[in-house]
């Protein structure tokens, strides 16, 4: 035990290096231009993509630097050269070509190299006590286009970049609203990635805010680089099968979740925000639900929970009934499957986890290979080895149409981490299922139920409402209510104010005789 | 986290639900045995009479509690009864919680083996249910209460099936009413005794649940309401499907009643109510196991969380129900329990209530938790 305590101990008095971050003295600028740009090489270790050029101001002697790399040529023409070139032939002051640079005064050179490397252009002059930064960054930004692991059939196509900015502002565009805060963190010693926490001020619960502000806060890592590296810092269980931060790249869903009361969390160069705190539920909800009308938006609901159940217990169910209560199955249907599973000479766990693992395989190479080949590999997969499994009896039809449902089902959840925990936690359903039959299922999914009621994502139990059950919530769970009927917002991220509309349209909706 | 501590306790509607579960285990199948060895066709009036006397009972444990209202009995015994004798019950308490959750397994195991998993040792079904049991009852009492109302489905489900058997059943076993006369019946109220026992959940659960002291009661009663409907409802159904004598040799009747319906999509429905029922005896014995290790825990340590005593209280039970599975004690054990069942739920808080009223005993202004 001693030995796994060590491996796995986390302690930081334990650990030998923990490094702290370097707090750097501020560093006034040096009077000579060269000491200067020696003092700016010798900070970032003479990097060959740093360049200096010499500018012609009239009376002045001036040079700046910039990292190649990070600058576009474009801005540098336009925000430096050309306000120098334009103010050539009048007798301008430096200070009004300043502006047209968009310049802004600078004192420490510590700071300056920070914003040299984050693709800014520094100017120096001689004589002067400051410098000049202006920032010319080159950005390479996609479409905001659909994400192609959330598409949906009706509503918003856009989908967040890898911008932090445009996603910002993706999300302001639609909550024109003054409650609407953004706080910023630097996360990671080594990286600082700019990290932003959006919540709506008037909804979501402070004490929520404080207890994800905390948790950021205490983040102690050298590199963070997005949003899914801070997920398993601040999600409360990380050794769960079910996430308990909800994945994104829709700002409709970012939108609507803030509008409960929920608080999102954004990262520089991340596509992917993440959502807090969710229930179990949140990951069977899709956009589409509410685009849909009442009906056919439940409707879809319902088939998602139900694939839940298919996933997790149908090839469980049926290894039970096949090794252990065969006398479930109806008369009529007995003899087929019996004349299908007769001849196979493994156990049907054996079958079952052979299957499963084959189609998790074509599932990972599917994935990896470029487009046209990954579909030629699942249907090579999917078809080939089905059929030619059968005909050499290694396996029975039925654990083909089986197993081929189970999969199915368990990618019909909207989002892909739920996907993949309940693809995992079939396996031990599975076994519990070949070792006792039924009760082997009953007690896994005690087991996974227990699981789920104990769980926690940010102070809010997880598997709400359903435990602690409140039936008021249930209007927005499996079944969609219409929305002039959803008065109160679900009660699980403890918004400020439950209310979210007031009598708003029942008076269509029956009252004929008004006519 | 602070969100979760501002609501540590139960809501009242939950405490429903603790009592329930409970109280509805392993009893459910084998009761209507039980009772009709005396009480034969007037087996349903046993239940409800049972049901009434516990409604009694759990008035007088309610207004013990409501003098107590901050405390579990185990924080209240020595301060009526004095260190000694007062930590000579509590443990008396723990020792009995311990026997009946291992009876409960002892029970649980042998219908298991001799309806579905006849071949698979006895321990392994009895350790299978002691780890699913340590698994939830090692979380806090706000969880265990979740899971209880997320399972009280079961119970539903359970009524759902058997209702199906009333399409073939013969109301004039229930005739004439009072066949069996008054001590019969009375005896047939002792034997069915045992299978309400839960309630005293209400004495440890007490200072954990929110709200008014009538509203408690009023929850403790709602629980005892449904568990003797639903007891009422498994005899009276069987009574009216099987024939007196075939009564005499089913130990399960609920049981057999099931297997003979047949649906067109599935057979043999008394495997899935058999599954249905491991989730009810689970949630029973989870119950017990719970009172017993707060009350471990107050033992060694006043005010400590139950938390840290899960792991001995499922062990020392395990171990018991290992030792005592062999059929020779578990009638022996069976005549143990039904005693102490009165000594323990009703002899206990009758002399404490009457102490605490005599001598003006009342509760310390303090919260424990």
């Amino acid at each position: 035990m001693g030995f796994f305590q060590k491996m796995f101990s986390n302690n930081p008095r334990k650990s030998s290096s923990i490094s702290k971050m370097p707090v750097l003295t501020p560093q006034p600028l040096l009077p000579n231009i060269q000491e200067n740009i020696n003092y700016v090489k010798e900070a970032l270790f003479h990097t060959d993509d740093l360049i200096h050029q010499t500018l012609s101001i009239p009376g002045y002697n001036s040079e700046f630097l910039f990292l190649y790399s990070m600058c576009d040529q474009k801005k540098i023409r336009d925000e430096i050269l050309k306000p120098i070139s334009d103010h050539r032939h009048l007798d301008q002051e430096l200070k009004e070509i300043l502006i047209d640079m968009r310049a802004n005064k600078h004192d420490d050179l510590e700071n300056v190299i920070d914003l040299l490397v984050k693709g800014n252009a520094v100017l120096f002059i001689e004589g002067f006590t400051e410098c000049y930064v202006i920032e010319v960054r080159s950005s390479h930004e996609r479409n905001v286009a659909e994400p192609s692991n959330e598409k949906t059939v009706e509503g918003s196509h856009a989908g967040f970049v890898e911008s932090l900015t445009i996603n910002l502002q993706l999300v302001r565009k639609h909550i024109e609203n003054r409650n609407l805060v953004v706080r910023r963190y630097k996360l990671g010693k080594q990286t600082r990635a700019e990290t932003v926490l959006i919540y709506l001020n008037n909804l979501a619960n402070p004490e929520l805010i404080d207890e994800i502000n905390e948790r950021l806060r205490s983040i102690n890592a050298d590199n963070i680089t997005s949003t899914e590296f801070i997920e398993e810092y601040i999600e409360d269980t990380s050794l769960s099968p079910f996430p308990q931060l909800l994945h994104t790249e829709r700002p409709d869903r970012v939108i609507a979740n803030l509008l409960e009361g929920r608080a999102a969390l954004l990262a520089e160069g991340s596509p992917t925000a993440l959502l807090m705190p969710v229930t179990f539920f949140s990951f069977y909800q899709s956009p589409d639900d509410y685009y849909f009308r009442s009906f056919s938006g439940s409707f879809i609901r319902f088939i998602r929970i139900v694939s839940f159940v298919i996933a997790i217990c149908l090839p469980a169910y049926y290894i039970a009934v096949v090794s252990f209560h065969y006398e479930v199955i109806p008369q009529d249907l007995l003899l087929p499957i019996k004349s299908s599973i007769e001849h196979i000479p493994y156990p049907p766990i054996l079958e079952a986890l052979f299957m499963e693992l084959t189609i998790e395989l074509l599932r990972e190479a599917g994935i990896r290979l470029p487009g046209p080949v990954g579909q030629t590999i699942g249907i090579v997969g999917g078809l080939v080895i089905g059929d030619a499994v059968i005909k050499a009896g290694l396996v029975s039809n039925a654990m083909i149409i089986v197993v081929a449902l189970t999969a199915i089902s368990s990618f019909v959840v909207p989002s892909h981490e739920m996907s993949s925990s309940v693809r995992i936690l079939r396996f031990p359903v599975m076994i519990g299922a070949s070792l006792f039959g039924f009760f082997g299922i009953v007690y896994s999914l005690m087991m996974i139920l227990i699981h789920l009621c104990s769980l926690h994502s940010f102070g809010t139990p997880y598997f709400a409402p359903v435990a602690p059950f409140r039936l008021k919530d249930w209007k927005d769970m499996i079944i969609r209510f219409p929305q002039w009927k959803l008065n109160q917002r679900s009660n699980d991220p403890a918004p400020q104010k439950l209310s979210q509309e007031g009598y708003s349209g029942e008076g269509h909706h029956g009252d004929d005789q008004a006519e | 986290m602070e969100m979760t501590k501002q609501n540590n306790l139960l809501t009242s509607g939950q405490l429903i639900f603790m009592i329930i579960q409970t109280q509805i285990g392993v009893g459910l199948l084998g009761l209507t045995n039980q009772v009709h060895e005396d009480a034969k066709g007037d087996s349903w009036i046993s239940v409800i009479v049972a049901g009434l006397l516990v409604q009694v009972f759990i008035s007088i444990m309610w207004m013990l509690s409501k003098r107590f209202e901050n405390q579990t009995i185990y924080d209240y015994l020595p301060k009526v009864l004095g260190r000694y004798i007062g930590t000579i019950i509590h443990f008396c308490y723990v020792v009995y919680f311990m026997l009946v959750a291992s009876f409960i397994v002892i029970q649980f195991s042998k219908t298991v083996q001799n309806w579905v998993l006849i071949d698979t040792p006895r321990w392994i079904v009895m350790g299978m249910m002691c780890c699913v049991c340590f698994y939830l009852v090692k979380e806090n009492l706000r969880t265990i209460a979740r899971f209880f109302v997320l399972v009280f489905f079961c119970n539903i489900a359970v009524i759902v099936i058997a209702a199906y058997a009333y399409i073939h059943v013969n109301f004039l076993y229930l005739l004439p009413v009072g066949q069996e006369g008054i001590w019969n019946i009375t005896k047939g109220v002792h034997r069915a005794m045992t299978s309400f026992a839960g309630y005293e959940m209400l004495l440890i659960c007490y200072p954990f649940v929110g709200g008014t002291n009538k509203q408690k009661f009023k929850a403790a009663s709602i629980a005892n309401l449904f568990t003797t409907i639903l007891y009422t409802f498994a005899v009276l159904t069987s009574i009216i499907v099987f024939s007196p004598p075939e009564l005499a040799l089913l130990p399960q009747p609920l049981l057999y009643m099931v297997k003979a319906l047949s649906f067109t999509v599935i057979e043999r429905p008394d495997l899935y109510f058999l599954s249905l029922w491991a989730v009810v005896a689970a949630t029973s014995f989870m119950g017990y196991t719970y009172m017993a290790s707060r009350g471990l825990a107050n033992l060694f340590q006043a005010h400590s969380s139950h938390q840290r005593a899960v792991p001995y209280a499922v062990g020392i039970t395990f171990t018991l129900a290992v030792i005592f599975q062999n059929p020779r004690y578990l009638y022996l054990y069976q005549w143990i329990l039904s005693a102490s069942d009165y000594i323990f739920v009703i002899g206990v808080p009758i002399i404490l209530l009457l102490i605490s009223v005599m001598l003006h005993k009342s509760q310390v202004k303090e919260r424990i938790g």
